[in-house]
């Protein structure tokens, strides 16, 4: 009996990623159009993970804010800028409420000196 | 119908099983209302932009309908083209709390 609980645990956070991936994909393809829709799913997503205790994949960690925890577009509610000295950082700011939370980018920055590469995608 | 939601559709591949689709994500999905106590609401198709715990939010050519889940026969069309048959009560409940039910 344990087993079977263990089973459908697993399927219910199975399912929890797929809906949290499914969702937040979605927010940022509808997001120029529909940015109160894409808000909306972005608090979904975040319900869903907080519910069935699964994280949010690390590629959209940064996009809610830390203060408020809405989610966060950049151009619509939030603005990224890039600080390149010393310590390299993007400063995030959160126009919802007025948070700035800062993500480093040196190791990006020391693995594109040290292969001699283009950069490639964005800072995620 | 929102040009994102096509686009969306067409492009993005995210696979998931039939078996999954009461506990799983509506929004996005294209649906049909195939059976309905309002006859008004049946062969209404359209995109699923919002859903609450008793409603869809549909957004049709003629613009957004909420439907009432219960007591409707829906037709849902995964992105693999597959075509899901669901008794409409099966899916009432809030949107994060379905995916506890299993």
């Amino acid at each position: 009996m344990r087993r079977a609980v263990r089973r459908s645990k697993q399927r219910e956070r199975r399912i929890a990623r797929e809906r949290i991936v499914w969702l937040l994909t979605l927010a940022d393809a509808v997001a120029p159009e529909r940015p109160d829709l894409a808000k909306r799913y972005g608090e979904l997503a975040r319900r869903i993970s907080l519910r069935a205790r699964v994280r949010i994949p690390r590629r959209w960690r940064w996009r809610y804010c830390r203060e408020c925890k809405s989610y966060l577009i950049p151009g619509v509610n939030a603005a990224v800028r890039t600080r390149p000295r010393r310590m390299p950082h993007l400063v995030i700011r959160c126009l919802e409420c007025g948070a700035i939370t800062r993500r480093p980018y040196l190791r990006e920055k020391r693995r594109k000196l040290r292969f001699k590469m283009p950069a490639e995608g964005r800072p995620e | 119908m929102i040009n994102a939601f096509e686009e969306f559709y067409r492009r993005v591949k995210i696979p998931r099983k039939p078996s999954d689709l009461i506990y799983h994500e509506l929004i996005g999905l294209k649906v049909e209302v195939e059976s309905s106590p309002d006859p008004d609401q049946v062969g209404l198709s359209g995109v699923v932009v919002d859903e609450t715990h008793h409603l869809l939010v549909l957004e049709t050519r003629r613009g957004r309908r909420l439907i009432p889940k219960s007591h409707r026969v829906f037709l849902f069309t995964l992105p693999s083209g597959r075509r899901v048959r669901v008794l409409g009560d099966k899916i009432v409940g809030r949107p994060e709390e379905r995916v506890k039910r299993i």
